[in-house]
């Protein structure tokens, strides 16, 4: 490190830049270490490490760990641990597809035809971006029961078939970047519009398409507010650990036990995260062709 | 964000159409383009129109009726919605404090928040002892569940933070969430601390747009950082920063404050927020839909005073705000 770069000011952003690492470390491993904790130890040991492991309380955990719903008979429904994942996958891998699918065609369509409408889109989308609308939630519980799709686990995925937002100027950008040159060639042999889409387009944006539905995977694995007001019969595991904090009716209502059972849910975002953690906090507009 | 619609403006250029081909084949052309086009289009379209159109259209219809929870009747009630919105802005505890609550949650999110987050994007970018490992760890709690993160925040300033304190100042002090004195500033702490990631993502992105020659040739003159920062970097990542600050306006009248992640429907009034008050009206067990008009009021009450809120924060800053030009 030469002179100019030791100032006071890096020295101070180096300081608290610590501070703020240690603490989430520290907060991070608190949680580890009070998950392996028994309930009795933790009543006396509450912040050294655990002295004896209680490994059992994962699998405790995943045996007992349910959701109660109220079906839409009105009868109360036990929904178990392998409920809640289907439904956390159904729900996040499928709202993570479409709504990474729907830009992606929708930016496609605008940055290479231009019709007026294309534009018009564009406009669009920047406008809905800054218009600030609040609360619009009961509205759209009331449109829901109307089409007759309220609480269906489909439902979602009909709602993220939207283009709305960043990503659509994300991958806008990554299509007007690419030249005409690779398909020009295309035209010439007849192509239609339809390969040319799905055998040159794609491929090449593929990379961008990767990280914006990994990005959205990780949103809709996190999410239990939207599952729990548009989908109340389709518990996920999000809202299965926000409901295993609130409840106290249960085996499983001591920090431990809440403990391991949000480092269950986080242990396959953290794994995915660290794979690519590279490419989700890299660059992504300049992602795209180069890959 | 800002810095993509940047570059979208420097990418918008036409590409004129090929008029070499034959007429004929360049009509038939033209149509399987446009059946294409509009094929492809026309979910996405359709989507929008009901759900982005639709769903904010019946919101305002929805604030004028009335709901009849024993005959199952819509009826017109004219303005009864929002005078009893109003009213309860005057009257009601929870809304009283949200009105406060919210504008001190974006007062600290701007002023410490943003603050923050440009000095360490600015480490960042400079490519700082530990910069690659302060990157990861200012976006976990991005991909972290905000749940989980909550309930350990919560557990550990409980029980954890008392324990600490005792063995250091020998002193006995309450949870900090216990204690109504410290509450509110734990969870306004917990909600910046958390909300880095996103904003270190597009600052030192933008950053690392701006041109090499730019910084070289004020580093010749042995610019001090503080003053590179200043004079250099925060104009040119201007424009992003303004859209921050635009688009977060309305973040005034929806973010929660994680409330929710911590005390499920059961907060305490005098820690409100708009966000939470209108999430926590539906999900509340005493809600039904005979309640939907008198939110969809309020909804639609803070969308208009957002809106003009939003546009002042945009002409301000963008007036008062550096020149690069």
């Amino acid at each position: 490190m030469n002179k100019k770069n030791i100032s006071i000011l890096n020295i101070m952003l180096l300081v608290i830049l610590l501070i703020y690492t240690l603490s989430m470390v520290m907060l991070l491993l608190w949680g580890v270490s009070t998950s392996l904790k028994s309930v009795d130890e933790f009543r006396l040991n509450v912040i050294g490490l655990p002295k004896t492991f209680e490994f059992g309380n994962f699998p405790f955990v995943l045996n007992y760990f349910y959701v109660p719903i109220l079906t839409s008979e009105g009868f109360r429904k036990y929904v178990g641990l392998s409920e809640l994942l289907l439904n956390t996958l159904l729900y996040a891998g499928g709202c993570a597809f479409l709504a990474t699918l729907t830009p992606c065609i929708v930016a496609y369509l605008t940055a290479k035809f231009h019709y007026r409408f294309s534009k018009i889109v564009y406009s669009l989308v920047l406008i809905t971006m800054i218009l600030p609308i609040v609360g619009s939630f009961p509205s759209e519980i009331q449109l829901l029961t109307k089409l007759g799709i309220y609480d269906k686990i489909y439902s979602p995925w009909i709602q993220k078939t939207n283009f709305l937002g960043m990503f659509y100027l994300v991958f806008y950008a990554t299509f007007k970047g690419i030249s005409k040159e690779y398909t020009e060639a295309a035209y010439v042999d007849g192509a239609s519009e339809m390969k040319i889409l799905t055998r040159i387009m794609l491929p090449l944006v593929k990379n961008a398409f990767l990280v914006i539905m990994l990005i959205k995977f990780i949103e809709f694995w996190n999410d239990y507010q939207s599952p729990l007001l548009y989908i109340p019969s389709y518990p996920t595991l999000a809202f299965g650990i926000y409901y295993l904090s609130r409840s106290s009716n249960n085996n499983l209502s001591n920090v431990p036990m809440r403990m391991a059972g949000c480092i269950m849910l986080i242990t396959p975002i953290l794994i995915l995260f660290i794979i690519f953690r590279n490419k989700l906090i890299g660059n992504l507009s300049m992602g795209g062709v180069k890959g | 964000m800002a810095s993509n619609i940047l570059n979208l403006k420097i990418n918008r250029k036409e590409e004129k159409p090929n008029l070499k081909k034959g007429k004929n084949q360049a009509a038939k052309k033209n149509k399987s383009k446009l059946i294409f086009y509009i094929c492809l289009m026309a979910i996405p379209m359709l989507q929008f129109v009901l759900f982005y159109v639709g769903v904010n259209f019946n919101s305002l219809l929805l604030a004028f009726k009335s709901y009849d929870y024993f005959t199952g009747v819509y009826s017109w009630v004219g303005f009864d919605n929002f005078k009893l919105a109003i009213n309860s802005f005057i009257t009601e505890t929870s809304l009283i404090s949200s009105i406060k609550n919210s504008l001190i949650l974006y007062v600290f999110s701007v002023a410490l928040g943003i603050t923050l987050a440009v000095l360490f994007s600015y480490y960042i970018y400079k490519r700082r002892a530990f910069s690659g490992v302060f990157k990861v760890i200012l976006f976990m709690p991005s991909i972290l569940s905000s749940v989980v993160l909550v309930i350990m925040f919560k557990y550990f300033v409980e029980s954890a933070v008392p324990i600490i304190w005792e063995n250091i100042f020998n002193k006995k002090v309450d949870g900090l969430l216990q204690n109504n004195n410290t509450q509110f500033a734990t969870i306004l702490f917990y909600t910046i601390w958390a909300g880095f990631g996103a904003q270190i993502l597009l600052f030192s992105g933008a950053m690392n747009e701006i041109s090499p020659s730019s910084i070289e040739a004020a580093s010749i003159d042995g610019i001090t950082p503080l003053k590179e920062l200043w004079y250099i970097v925060i104009p040119l990542i201007w424009p992003t920063l303004v859209t921050f600050l635009v688009v977060g306006v309305a973040g005034i009248f929806t973010n929660q404050m994680n409330l929710f992640s911590f005390y499920g429907t059961e907060a305490n009034y005098n820690l409100y927020t708009f966000g939470y008050y209108i999430y926590r009206s539906i999900k509340a067990t005493s809600t039904t839909i005979a309640d939907y008009p008198y939110l969809s009021a309020i909804g639609i009450m803070l969308t208009f005073v957002s809106l003009p809120l939003t546009f002042i924060v945009r002409t301000l800053s963008e007036k008062f705000g550096p020149k690069t030009e």
